[in-house]
This record gives structure tokens, C-alpha cells and sequence, in this order.
């Protein structure tokens, strides 16, 4: 007896399933699951642009209403990914606003996006919502005019830590008086000023209006103005919140935050003067995300802000919240879940700051809900990576930056390999794992044993022999990212590994001792990889097979090498090394 | 040749990796500035890779301690150096693009790895930007077009007391005369008009504020034409 649902309900029950990896798993079941899934899918999440191509994705997804896309490597956020490099959504734009009329949402990352896609964004889509370009480039004010101008529905205009070359503040005027849909406004990158007047009067008709993130140059003294148009708002960044010593100003702004009761996310904080903290009191118990990561300011300050703040989920601070600031929020925000600590002083240890690992430690031993850390410091032992591994096996996501490259053990000076090991050992559900500090081989032995839900690993001048990557590309069972510069890791453990490679979204290599021979070889075994080598100084011969090779890029593909790549890039095809 | 170079790597067999390897392994305790100096050297001159190779007598010359038990490392001798200045002057050319703080004064000069430690620029940029005091000392260049010009130009309006002295460098620069709107005498026997671009992105005629306003809300310079700067009978 043939068993079957009739395809209008199997679409029905796949609605409900909206999570990509479970649609790719339903995807899989059998070939009629196949079709009907791939008609219906609304999302379409794609985590390097370069793994396949827009016609692919289009005849597969007809019906594609969002699309996320991530273009450039991670490390391009650390100048380590040359100019001209790639990622450029001109082609998927285009080739979208073709086969999409009906698509709603773009969300792009490290992608180069143009005016000329801004606009025809704008102009191709009849309901379009959402437009997120976080730490993009290549487009300026007048793309955002166009958004403005012909997104009639436009909901979300997010340009997060986007490079956008300004060339005037005029564009949001381009939003017509009739516009009064927006949900969410995120500014904060943007240079210079955007017309005060067109801001205030674009707030003001925007009634849905839950997120608004400025840029540093709205003053102060305007922000209570936006606040009283905007009491309904969830999320807000501040401009520079400084305003010489103005008795009007504070208690017009500690006025307007009053009003904000359903406030739960603030950040911005430009250039910080202290006296104008106590403004913003009056929401902290509502707060669930502050980001503090740009304001210089210390304790006390500091610590009354994040002694108020009890529901605080999430805290972004620098590393002038010393270890006493870290001592109070374990003592007052036990529902952290997420903490990030930046470095103020990039290079050397600033004598004023006292941050050290007792810092994390007494968060780790207070909040009991912590998942997630990102923390620079400048000293660390194998004792507090330990203690703080058994207090929080909860960990998914474990950052440490140690700012000194290969810094050992203060206490020890012993490698850091146990105190990694403690964390991978007990934190049974870590996905994300970035290491720093003095390690040997045996850390990756840790990790390729124990680290078994690990899904992104970032490397940085860490152990000694070839040994290290195998232990990490042949333990680490579902790694999608892998990151490493500057270690000794070559052609032994790639080619002993090949097979693994087909798995993972990308490797990243760079500063590391892979040959150019290595580089061939894989790519002929691995017909599925682009195997990309960067040569920037124009030294590499690609003839000679013991030349080692400045930035490995290998990632899985169904589209074949890519076409863009800029002179200095050679993708390694099959039989040789090609350059475009 | 190629062959068996390819065999050999596929063997996983160890030789042809070990004459490619050289990485000292630098184990130090951070006791002084001048080790943990040193490590940042060895991972600058690790980007270019290939000079490193080739010059094994730099390697010899490397102050640092190998690891115990790894026996394919030459033997290195260390030695505390007292010429810490030295050992930056060679990393310093193999470095990429440097992210000097320049506002920031450190007591030493370190030396700086690229993309380390890892904050993104937008970041960096951020926090650089914090300590430079904002339009003080640094000038306030806005851009001055002409109409029918090629060439717009910038000037610094720092340097003008007045706007007299403006106007005067305006008519030097552009072979014009400009002259200042007067209400009973309207511009005296010129044929242009000086307006300026403010915060709020209108376009406002020279001379109605204040020169310190003006100097504060001023973005950008337009000298236009006689027959285009309506109501000013020109």
C-alpha cells in the first residue's frame, strides 16, 4: 500500500518548520519531500556566497521570500583578507530582482555592495521589508537614498559596522511623508551628520518604531526630542552622549527616558561624560542588553550603572569594568547570559586598568546562566581556565583573547594546554572555541577529543607540528569553521584530511606551513573544494611545489571556482594553478 | 620528481615537512619587555614565510628557548639582549599595515602583528577616535565649489577671523569678486554670491550669523553665479 499525504498538507506541516537546518533535514527524506519543501521554502540562509551560485539557489527555491548571505572570511573583520578580495552581492542582486518579485528580506555580511544594487534593490521588489548590511562596503549615502525614496513597506534598515561613504546627510529626507512603516533603524555607523529635522520627523510618523540606533554625531541635547516622539521604543543607541555641563539637557533627557517604559536595550554612549549617567537610571531595571564597549567610563560609575541593572542578560563593556566591576555584576546580574570585555589599549597593558582573569572567574562563579564570553586580557593560568570550566560546563561559546600572542601561564609559565582542556572537557555543548596564549599540540589533542559539538574554531600562533591540526580535523566531528594564522600547521595534516574539508563550511589558513604542492594535490583529490592561495607580494611560483603560501582559503562548493578573484589569488583547478 | 614529492607528502611521511619547518619555538616567561618583545618579532618575520625559510642564519641570530625534547631544532643559545631597540628594527619592515594609536603615547614602541589582537577596525577606529578631540586643533576644512569651475577646492575656516578675511581668500582663490551682501547696497559690483551649506543640509547665504556660528554650522561652500542667486539683484 503506497502510503502518502497529499502534497497541500505535507506543505502545510513544513510551514510550521522554520529553522533552516531543519528544512535542509526535511529536505533529505526522500525525493517527493525534496520538491515539495524546495517550493515552499520561504528562508534561505547561505553562509559563504561562494558555495553556490544565485541560479542554483534560484531553481531550487522559487518561492524564496529572505535571503542571508556572508560573503568575505571571518578574519576580514581584522584587516587579514586583502582589498578586492570578493564578496560582491552585485550578481546575486541582480539575479534576485529577476526571478524574486516578491522578496522581502536581504541580509548581507563582509559583502561589497554598490548603489547601483541599492537601487535596484529598491525599485525591484514590490513588498520588500528588510535590509541588513552588517560590516559591509563599496556603497554610500546615495544608495540609501534610494531605499528611502521607493521602499514604500520598508520595515528594517540595519547598516551595523558598515563602511558607507557619505557624501550627505540628506538621504533620510528621501523617506516620503507618507512613510510611516519602520520597525527598525540601526545608523550608528555612519560618519558624519544625517539632517537632525528629517530624523526627528521621520520618528515622529513612525509609530511601529522598536529599534533606533544613532550615530555618534547626534547630540546629545536632541536625543530627549527623539525619546518624547518615541516613548514606545524597545532598543536604542545613543549618539555622543556628552553635553558640556547642561542642567536643561539632563533633565530633559532623564525626563524623556522616564517615558520609555518598555526600553530594554541600550548602547551607543559615544565619548561618555559620567555626570549624565544618572540620566538613564530609571530603565535599568527593565534592561536586558547594555552595550557600554565604547564608553570610557570607570568605576564607580561603572558599577552603580551595572548594580542597577538586574535582569541584564546581556553586558558589552570595556575592560575599564576591572576585575572590581566584574566582582559586582556577579554579585548583582545572575541572569548574564552573555558578557563581552574589549581591550581599550590594544598593545600594551594600561598600569590604570585592572583586568585580569579574577575578573572572569568571579563572573563565571556568580551567574550561574552564563553562555557566552569574549574577553581580552593580558594574563591568564591554567587554575582560573580550570575553575572556571568546572563552574560553567554551561559554556557554548568561549572567546579568550590573551592580548600578547604565546603568552604563558603568569603563575606556571606553563603552556595553557590544560586550562583549554578543562573548558572543552566540561563545557559538553561548546560550539564556539577561540584560543589564545602559550599552547602546544597537546591542547588540540584536548579538543579533537573532547571538543565533539565544537562548530567554530579560531587559531592564533599556537603549537608545534602538524599533529595539532590532524587532532583537530580528525576529532572535531561536526567543525563547519576553521580559523588559524601564524601556527605550524602544513601540508601533513591537510592531506591526511581531505575528506574532512568536503564537511566543513571553510578553512582559513594564513601565515602557516602550507606548500603550494599540498595545495595542488588537495584540489585534485577534492574536486568539491576551491582551493584559493593568496599571494599578495607576487613571490609565489606557482611551479614551484615547496613554495609555501602566504593565506590558504578552501571551501566547499556546487559552483565551481569563482570568477572574481582579484590578480593576486590563485585557485589551484585540478592540474595546476590558475589565476584569472 | 614531482611524483615522488607527491607520494611522500601522501605517505605522511615527515622529511619533506621538516626541511620546510622552521619555527623556533619560543618559550619565555614574560619576566621582561624584551622576550615578550621578542615573541611578536617571531610572528611578524612568520608572515613572510619564505624569506625565513631561505635564511636559516636568521634563525640562527633568533634569541629564544626550544621547547625540551624536541630534537629537530638546533640548539639556540639565549641570551637576555640589552639592545631591545634592535630586535624591533628588524621586525618593523616585514609588518604589514601598522595600527598605531598615534594619539595614545606608549612607553615603549612595541611592535604590532597584523589583525592582532583581533578587534575589528570598526572598533579601533571607534576608540581612536575618542581621544582625538573632535574640530579642535585639527583644522575645519569644508569644500568650496565655484560654478563653472573644474576644481572644487577646501579651506581651512579655522584660519579666517572674520568674514572679511573670508571672502577676501575666497576672491583670491577664484579670480572673483564676491563681496558681502548688504542689505541696502545689495552685493556691490559683483556677480556671484557666497552661500553655505549648514547642519541641517540647507543652503544659507554668507553673512547672516554670527562668524562663530557660522564657523560651527558651516559644511560645505558655493560661490554661484550672478543670474542664479535669485532675489539678491545681482
Amino acid at each position: 500500500m503506497v502510503y502518502s499525504l497529499p502534497e497541500e498538507v505535507l506543505e502545510h506541516v513544513f510551514s510550521f518548520i522554520t529553522s533552516d537546518k531543519d528544512r535542509n533535514v526535511v529536505s533529505v527524506v526522500c525525493k517527493s519531500w525534496y520538491e515539495i519543501e524546495r517550493k515552499c521554502r520561504r528562508k534561505v540562509f547561505i553562509g559563504n556566497c561562494y558555495s553556490v551560485s544565485p541560479g542554483i539557489m534560484i531553481r531550487r527555491f522559487p518561492e524564496v521570500r529572505s535571503v542571508e548571505l556572508k560573503g568575505k572570511p571571518h578574519f576580514a573583520d581584522f584587516n587579514l583578507v586583502p582589498e578586492g578580495w570578493g564578496g560582491y552581492a552585485c550578481s546575486w542582486i541582480d539575479k534576485m530582482s529577476r526571478a524574486y518579485p516578491w522578496l522581502e528580506e536581504i541580509r548581507l555580511k563582509w559583502m561589497v555592495v554598490t548603489d547601483e544594487s541599492l537601487e535596484l534593490i529598491s525599485t525591484s521588489f514590490k513588498n520588500y521589508k528588510v535590509l541588513v548590511l552588517a560590516s559591509c562596503e563599496g556603497f554610500s549615502t546615495d544608495g540609501l537614498s534610494a531605499i528611502a525614496a521607493n521602499c514604500r513597506n520598508l520595515r528594517e534598515l540595519d547598516l551595523q559596522e558598515s563602511e558607507v561613504m557619505d557624501s550627505s546627510g540628506h538621504w533620510l529626507s528621501h523617506f516620503p511623508d507618507t512613510f510611516t512603516s519602520l520597525e527598525s533603524l540601526n545608523i550608528s555607523c555612519l560618519g558624519s551628520e544625517v539632517s537632525f529635522s528629517a530624523l526627528e520627523r521621520l520618528v515622529a510618523r513612525s509609530p511601529n518604531l522598536k529599534t533606533l540606533r544613532l550615530n555618534r554625531a547626534v547630540p546629545l541635547g536632541k536625543l530627549s526630542t527623539l525619546l518624547q516622539q518615541a516613548p514606545q521604543l524597545v532598543e536604542l543607541g545613543t549618539g555622543a552622549y556628552l553635553s558640556g555641563v547642561r542642567s536643561d539637557v539632563y533633565s530633559a533627557l532623564s525626563k524623556a527616558f522616564l517615558g520609555c517604559k518598555e526600553l530594554k536595550g541600550l548602547s551607543g554612549f559615544w565619548d561618555v561624560d559620567p555626570s549624565y549617567l544618572p540620566a538613564f537610571y530609571s530603565v535599568c531595571s527593565r534592561l536586558t542588553t547594555l552595550n557600554l564597549s565604547y564608553a570610557t567610563i570607570r568605576s564607580p560609575d561603572i558599577t552603580k550603572v551595572i548594580s542597577l541593572c538586574p535582569n541584564l542578560q546581556r553586558l558589552l563593556v570595556l575592560d575599564h569594568i576591572e576585575d572590581s566591576g566584574l566582582n559586582a555584576l556577579a554579585l548583582s546580574c545572575k541572569n548574564l547570559q552573555e558578557l563581552r570585555v574589549f581591550p581599550s589599549y590594544l598593545y600594551v597593558a594600561d598600569a590604570n586598568v585592572t583586568l585580569t582573569e579574577q575578573g572572569l572567574v568571579s563572573v563565571s562563579q556568580g551567574c550561574s546562566k552564563l553562555q557566552s564570553v569574549l574577553y581580552f586580557c593580558h594574563q591568564m593560568s591554567n587554575s582560573a581556565l580550570i575553575t572556571i570550566a568546572k563552574n560553567r560546563p554551561n559554556l557554548t561559546c568561549f572567546r579568550l583573547c590573551i592580548i600578547e600572542p604565546r603568552t604563558p601561564d603568569y603563575l606556571t609559565h606553563e603552556p595553557l594546554d590544560i586550562g583549554f582542556g578543562a573548558i572543552v572537557k566540561h563545557c559538553k555543548n561548546l560550539n564556539r572555541l577561540s584560543l589564545s596564549g602559550l599552547l602546544t599540540d597537546r591542547v588540540f589533542e584536548y579538543i579533537g577529543t573532547h571538543a565533539k559539538k565544537l562548530d567554530m574554531l579560531s587559531i592564533a600562533f599556537a603549537g608545534d607540528s602538524d599533529l595539532g591540526l590532524h587532532h583537530v580535523l580528525s576529532g572535531c566531528e561536526i567543525l563547519k569553521k576553521l580559523e588559524i594564522r601564524d601556527c605550524p600547521f602544513g601540508d601533513t595534516a591537510l592531506l591526511a584530511n581531505v575528506a574532512k574539508l568536503a564537511t566543513m563550511r571553510s578553512l582559513w589558513m594564513s601565515s602557516c606551513a602550507v606548500s603550494i604542492g599540498a595545495c595542488k594535490i588537495l584540489s585534485r583529490k577534492m574536486p568539491m573544494l576551491n582551493v584559493e592561495v593568496t599571494d599578495e607580494n607576487g613571490t609565489l611560483d606557482p611551479k614551484l611545489d615547496s613554495c609555501l603560501v602566504e593565506k590558504l582559503y578552501v571551501y566547499r562548493t556546487v559552483a565551481g571556482p569563482r570568477s572574481d578573484m582579484p590578480g593576486y589569488i590563485w585557485t589551484m583547478d585540478r592540474d595546476s594553478a590558475n589565476k584569472i | 620528481m614531482l611524483n615522488s614529492r607527491i607520494s611522500s607528502l601522501e605517505e605522511g611521511s615527515l622529511r619533506q615537512f621538516h626541511t620546510q619547518r622552521a619555527f623556533p619555538l619560543n618559550i619565555h616567561p614574560p619576566e621582561n619587555q624584551e622576550s615578550s618583545r621578542r615573541s611578536s618579532d617571531w610572528s611578524i618575520s612568520k608572515s613572510n614565510s619564505l624569506a625565513f625559510i631561505m635564511d636559516l642564519n636568521y634563525k640562527a641570530t633568533e634569541l629564544s628557548l626550544a621547547l625540551p625534547g624536541t630534537d629537530d631544532l638546533p640548539e639556540m643559545n639565549t641570551t637576555t639582549t640589552s639592545t631591545p631597540i634592535k630586535t624591533n628594527k628588524r621586525g618593523s619592515p616585514e609588518m604589514g599595515p601598522s595600527e598605531t594609536d598615534q594619539s595614545r603615547s606608549t612607553p615603549q614602541a612595541k611592535a604590532q602583528v597584523v589583525g592582532w589582537p583581533p578587534v575589528r577596525s570598526y572598533r579601533k577606529n571607534a576608540l581612536q577616535g575618542k581621544k582625538v578631540e573632535p574640530e579642535m586643533g585639527s583644522g575645519m576644512f569644508v569644500k568650496v565649489s565655484m560654478d563653472g569651475a573644474p576644481y572644487l577646492r577646501k579651506i581651512d575656516l579655522k584660519v579666517y577671523k572674520s568674514y572679511v578675511e573670508l571672502m577676501k581668500s575666497l576672491e583670491e582663490m577664484f579670480s572673483c569678486i564676491i563681496g558681502l551682501y548688504n542689505e541696502n547696497e545689495g552685493y556691490k559690483g559683483s556677480k556671484h554670491a557666497a552661500t553655505y551649506e549648514d547642519k541641517d543640509g540647507d543652503w544659507m547665504l554668507v553673512g547672516d550669523v554670527p562668524w562663530e556660528m557660522f564657523v560651527t554650522s558651516c559644511k560645505r561652500l558655493r560661490i554661484m553665479k550672478g543670474c542664479e542667486a535669485r532675489g539678491l539683484d545681482l
